[in-house]
């Protein structure tokens, strides 16, 4: 079973993205929610995680801040991250790539950009065609 | 100055519009008649911070943000709770500016937006140097705000 950390401030975009997730055809993975990078940090550090899905704007610990501190872990550097926000655009978006996110999903995010960006979970679970 | 104004007003109408579809499924057309302060109203602000220096507000009646929010997460009833209005309007408001700045700023350049600031009532005054842009969807009206020297000299 896959474990995936999603971090976002809004707890609806949060029930969104594991909606679109289970759309996607992600059905067997464990799903925990943080508020804001910094608890989502915490979760990572605690357990294997296999994802990580953050929003760049955020209280306490924003989602730059959030990768930065993944990749620069020995022992969280390997961690996918990928990032949703509505905040944008190509040059952020290689800023970010160059850090080490795995993907950029722009906001609205739909079960079709969720499924293109977690395909490689999706394969490995052998998911895909469930929905 | 009037210029740059309409080109800001059209861009801002078409981000809304353009956000509002892919969101919601809705359609946002300029109002034809003046935005009246509905009862009880939501407002949400969201700081600009980097490269330019503004101010984007968002608002609208209750009714119609629970028409968005049922539009958008298909919740009813006791699902539309204060947390899921307050979060749509946030989502909205982000994913409007961003996709506002990313059509006005060049494409390498990187923008830093604050975190929505929201409530209901009576909201700050704008600024004089404001965009005011009313919105019809549905039958039912929106008002957006951009305020703010930098901000409005983007569509110089």
């Amino acid at each position: 079973m896959k474990r995936i950390v999603i971090a976002d401030d809004s707890g609806t975009a949060r029930m969104f993205l594991r909606r679109c997730m289970e759309i996607a055809g992600l059905v067997d993975a464990t799903i925990i929610e943080a508020e804001d990078g910094k608890e989502a940090l915490m979760l990572v550090k605690s357990e294997p995680t296999d994802l990580l899905i953050t929003d760049l704007n955020m209280p306490v610990m924003d989602g730059l801040t959030l990768l930065k501190w993944v990749k620069a872990s020995p022992k969280l550097s390997e961690l996918k991250v990928l990032i949703v926000s509505s905040a944008s655009n190509p040059a952020k978006e290689a800023e970010l790539l160059e850090l080490g996110a795995c993907g950029v999903v722009g906001k609205p995010v739909s079960p079709t950009s969720i499924r293109e960006s977690i395909a490689f979970l999706l394969e490995e679970e052998g998911a895909y065609g469930r929905n | 100055m009037e210029g740059t104004k309409e080109t800001l007003r059209a861009e801002l109408s078409n981000s809304l519009a353009e956000v509002l579809e892919s969101m919601a499924f809705m359609e946002a057309v300029p109002a034809e008649s003046p935005y009246e302060r509905p009862s009880p109203e939501h407002w949400v602000t969201l700081l600009i911070h980097e490269p330019v220096q503004g101010e984007f507000r968002m608002q609208m009646s209750q009714q119609m943000l629970e028409n968005i929010a049922e539009s958008i997460y298909g919740l009813l009833g006791e699902g539309m709770t204060a947390q899921v209005l307050d979060d749509t309007l946030a989502e909205m408001i982000n994913t409007v500016a961003g996709h506002f700045l990313n059509k006005a700023l060049p494409e390498e350049q990187i923008y830093q937006l604050g975190l929505p600031e929201l409530g209901q009532g009576t909201s700050p005054l704008a600024e004089e140097a404001a965009l005011v842009c009313d919105f019809s969807i549905e039958s039912k009206l929106l008002r957006v705000i951009a305020s703010g020297e930098g901000l409005l000299n983007l569509g110089e």
